[in-house]
Parts: structure tokens; sequence; C-alpha cells
């Protein structure tokens, strides 16, 4: 062990250097000042990891060398981030990456995210989130999104995985939630034959199992996306939902994600009064309901996804937002009609320009592509510089 | 002759559905990797006090009193999630990988018990130390566990 510690204190030390060699690289050329503080405090807090290695091995006690361990596969996990994501992150950015950096940063402090000091975007995949620096978190997007619109509503979804790594009482509060829906279950087996109910107390114990933090924090991003964006993130949800198929009542032990039905009824849900009534949310219902029309709903999943325990889910997940992100604006304009949708005005965030541009597609798809263009030329003109 | 268009689709695809769940994955090591982390910096500090070789690694007395009071407040969580069924998130792998394993909780109960009671009083037995090496060693596979899901991308 001693012989292979030390071999990593080597590979740390030369990595470390090549590490702290491109950051100089990258600040010569004066791009993203706060990202490149932040990861020059990350390889100095990762130097002092590997000197405590250093000082273990010069310990020499076999039992507190077994505390290296622990201590290397933090190292990898911190440097991981470092040189698979900042680094080529950094290194590849391009102006479209600029561009979309630039128009989310404009509106983080909307969305509640005040901690957010830069964001660093890469048009490189599919829509994803790295929140692990929450105050300069990456953000992955597919290239087009640089020029089109269509979809951009799925980036809400990845900035609330950024607000559910920033607060760890929003998944201690759902666990609760959780823990008090599958309780009252328990609460309510009437009187049965002795195996009939271990059966049924080891299904509910396992549905209450089922609700691991990736799920929640999946779950609540929808919720967050829904808060801030409204119906253009509920139609999202649902569209991911029908484009890629299958039982959306399906219950996968493997998938991080709860299923498709009880992620749109969160979106729905989460939708103020106002919207559940209004005649685009309704035209996305009517698809929805059209589409889960030919699948069952398995017992399983009335099980592990009630109706009542999204329902709770939601009603956490909205309190949170407003008590830690008292100035994340939930989504609540008016577009009255399609002229109104046709019509930018400067002062539209980028939810309402989302919703307009849900409103056209859905109602006059022949006018989407000229608007969009007119979109992006204003958006280019205000965010496209460095 | 090899498809090399069915490949580099796969490909794309496995790329695809792990891309997916970066956020959530990195947002669960995080949390997971604090905690293992403040544990074994604990007992680390422990261990190198009991030999009286703390100004080595540039530990203080008051980092000392520190590490016991973390081990001790977190023995207490365990012992009260493992009592009651208390919700926790954090603990979730101990307390399932105690209840699935051979030793009966109530055996982990009381050497949790008992350390905290040595700990209070300012002592450290072998015997605590191989009760919170297991426990490192459960919140360390799990963290690897999640860590080589994100390599596998």
């Amino acid at each position: 062990m001693r012989e292979y510690v030390n071999s990593k204190i080597m590979e740390y030390s030369l990595i470390l250097d090549w590490i702290e060699n491109e950051i100089g690289i990258l600040q010569a050329k004066s791009v993203h000042p706060q990202i490149i503080s932040f990861l020059k405090n990350r390889v100095s807090d990762l130097k002092q990891s590997n000197g405590c290695l250093k000082a273990i091995l010069n310990i020499g006690n076999n039992r507190v060398i077994n505390r290296t361990l622990p201590i290397i596969h933090d190292i990898e996990y911190r440097i991981y981030m470092l040189t698979c994501h900042y680094i080529p992150g950094l290194k590849r950015e391009q102006e479209s990456d600029l561009f979309l950096r630039n128009l989310l940063l404009s509106n983080v402090e909307r969305m509640g995210l005040s901690w957010v000091k830069d964001i660093l975007v890469r048009l490189d995949g599919p829509h994803a989130a790295l929140p692990a620096l929450s105050e300069i978190p990456i953000i992955f997007a597919p290239p087009q999104q640089a020029n089109s619109l269509l979809d951009m509503a799925g980036i809400y979804h990845e900035l609330g995985h950024i607000v559910f790594q920033r607060f760890k009482e929003i998944a201690d509060n759902l666990i609760e939630t959780i823990s008090r829906h599958f309780s009252e279950r328990m609460k309510e087996i009437g009187p049965m034959r002795p195996e009939k109910r271990t059966q049924l107390e080891d299904a509910i114990k396992d549905a209450k199992n089922y609700w691991t933090i990736e799920r929640l924090n999946e779950i609540f991003s929808d919720i967050y996306a829904t808060y801030t964006c409204g119906p253009a993130y509920y139609f999202s949800c649902v569209d991911m939902i029908v484009k890629m198929g299958g039982n959306p009542f399906n219950i996968s032990t493997t998938d991080v994600h709860p299923p498709g039905a009880a992620r749109v009824h969160a979106c729905y849900k989460t939708l103020l009064p106002a919207y559940q009534e209004e005649e685009i949310t309704l035209l996305v219902r009517n698809m929805w309901e059209t589409y889960v029309k030919s699948y069952q709903r398995l017992p399983d999943f009335e099980l592990k996804c009630a109706d009542v325990l999204i329902d709770s889910i939601v009603e956490t997940s909205i309190q949170n937002i407003k008590n830690l992100l008292p100035n994340a604006r939930r989504y609540s304009s008016t577009i009255r009609g399609l002229s109104e949708a046709r019509t930018l005005t400067s002062s539209d965030s980028l939810e309402t320009i989302l919703n307009k541009s849900l409103k056209i597609l859905l109602k006059e798809p022949k006018y989407y592509p000229e608007w969009e263009k007119n979109v992006f030329a204003i958006l280019h003109s205000k965010h496209a510089k460095r | 002759m090899k498809d090399l268009n069915k490949g580099s689709f796969y490909n794309q695809e496995r790329r695809w559905v792990h891309m997916r769940d970066l956020g959530a994955i990195s947002t669960k090591l995080q949390r997971e990797g604090e905690l293992l982390k403040r544990l074994n910096d604990a007992l680390l500090t422990l261990e190198v006090d009991a030999l009286e070789r703390i100004s080595e690694l540039d530990i203080s007395s008051e980092d000392v009193i520190k590490s016991r009071k973390f081990i001790i407040e977190f023995a207490q969580r365990l012992c009260s999630v493992l009592k009651q069924e208390a919700p926790s998130i954090d603990l979730a792998p101990i307390v399932n990988h105690f209840k699935s394993g051979m030793k009966p909780v109530e055996d982990w109960i009381e050497d949790l018990e008992r350390l905290i009671e040595h700990l209070q009083n300012n002592r450290i037995v072998d015997d605590d130390v191989v009760v919170i090496e297991d426990i490192l060693s459960l919140l360390d596979d799990q963290f690897t566990e999640d860590l080589r899901r994100l390599y596998l991308r």
C-alpha cells in the first residue's frame, strides 16, 4: 500500500502541475476570471490533500495509512471535474457557447440563482448540468441551441439541479414528505392475514426506498423548471416523454429519473391555476392524455408514484423554492393572443419568449421559422459580446 | 464487415443516457464525498492524536476536540436512525447494509453507544476504530460506485 500511495503522490503532483499550467494559459487569455479563480483555489486544495498523503506516509503507522484510500478517491473525483470538464470546456469555448452563457447569466437573478458567479456552457451534448461547483456550474446543451429556441426550456430543468445541489435541506425536506406519506400508508393497512400483511408492508418499504436522492433531484428539477418557466416547460416535459416512447407508467429501478407520467403530473400540478385552464396548457394536456390512453397504469406505479404523493412532493418543492430562493420569479406572464405572441418587446424575459415560441409553434407553425430568426437577431445583438 | 455507423450510434446513445444522469449523480457524489471526507478526516485526526504526532499533519488541539465532537454526533445520529427509522438520505447506504448484514442491528447500536461513551470520556479503543472503519468502508464503497458511474460516461 505504501508504494501505491507513493506512486499516487507523484502522479497527483505531475497532474496538478499540468492543470496549473493550463489554467495559467487560460488566464492569460482573460477568459472567465471568476471560473479561473475558483479553479486555482481548487488546485490549491488538491495540493493540500496531496501534502496530507505525504505526511501520512511519513508517520508510517499502518492503521493511519488506511486513511489514505478515501483521500485518494476524493482527489480522483476533484481532478476528474477539472480535467474532464472544466479545462476542456474552457479550451473549446466558442462564440456560440459564450452567447448562451451570456443569455443565461443575464437571467440568473430572476431565476433565484443569486450565488452563481459564472456559467460554463458547452454546446456539445444533450441537456445536462454539472453542478458540483455550484457558483460556476457547467451547462451542456446541443449545438443548435445557439440558434434555436426549440427545447430550450429543458435548460431550466438543468438549472434545477444547481438549486438542488446548493441547498441540502431540499432533499431532507422531500425525504420527510416521502416518509410521512408511506407511514400513513402503513397505518391504513386494515386487518388481514399475517403473511399478507408482511407482504404489503414490504411493498410499502420498497416503494419508500424507490425515492432515492437522484430521483428526488430529478423531480425537483422538473418542478423548479415549471415554476420558473411555466407552460413552456410543461410542454417540454411532455414532448421529452412522448418522443422517447415507452410506457410512461413503467418503473425502472435502473433509471435515476422517475417514470414519465409522474414527471408530467408534477409539472402540471406546479403550474399556477390560471395556467392549468389556459388554452395552450389544455392543448398540451390533451396531447398527453391521448398518448397515455394506450398505456395501463401499473399497480407498482400506483404505489410508488400515487398522485397524492406527487402532489405532496410538488407542495414541498414549491415551499422550498419560495423559502430558499426568495428572488426566484414564478412564471406569471400572460400572452393574450397570437398577435401578442408574434410581437417581441424589449422587456420580454427568456421565459416569456419561450412561452411565446410555444404558442406560435402549436397554433401557427408556418410563422415560426421567420419569428425565431427575428428573436435570435435580437438575442445575438444583446448577448453575443465577450 | 463492421458497421461503424451502428457502433457510433450506439456510443452516442450510451453517452446520452449517462449525460442525462450527470446532474443527479454529481449532486449525490458531492453529498457522499463531503460526509466521507469529514468522517475520514475526523478518524485520522484522532488516530494521529493517539500517536502524539498531530503537529506533523498541522492538526491543532482544537481540531482534535472538533473531530471527537463530529464522530460523537455522527454516531448519535446513526443510532437514532437505526432505532427509530428516522429518515436520512446520507445514512441510507449504511442503514440498509446494517439491516441486511449478518451482524444484528442491535449489536451495531451497542457498538455505537459504546463508541459514544468512550469518546465522551476522551478515550478511543481499537474496537471503536474498527466500528468507524467499517462505516467508512461502506461510505467509500458507495462513493466509488457512483464515481465509476461518472467515469463510464
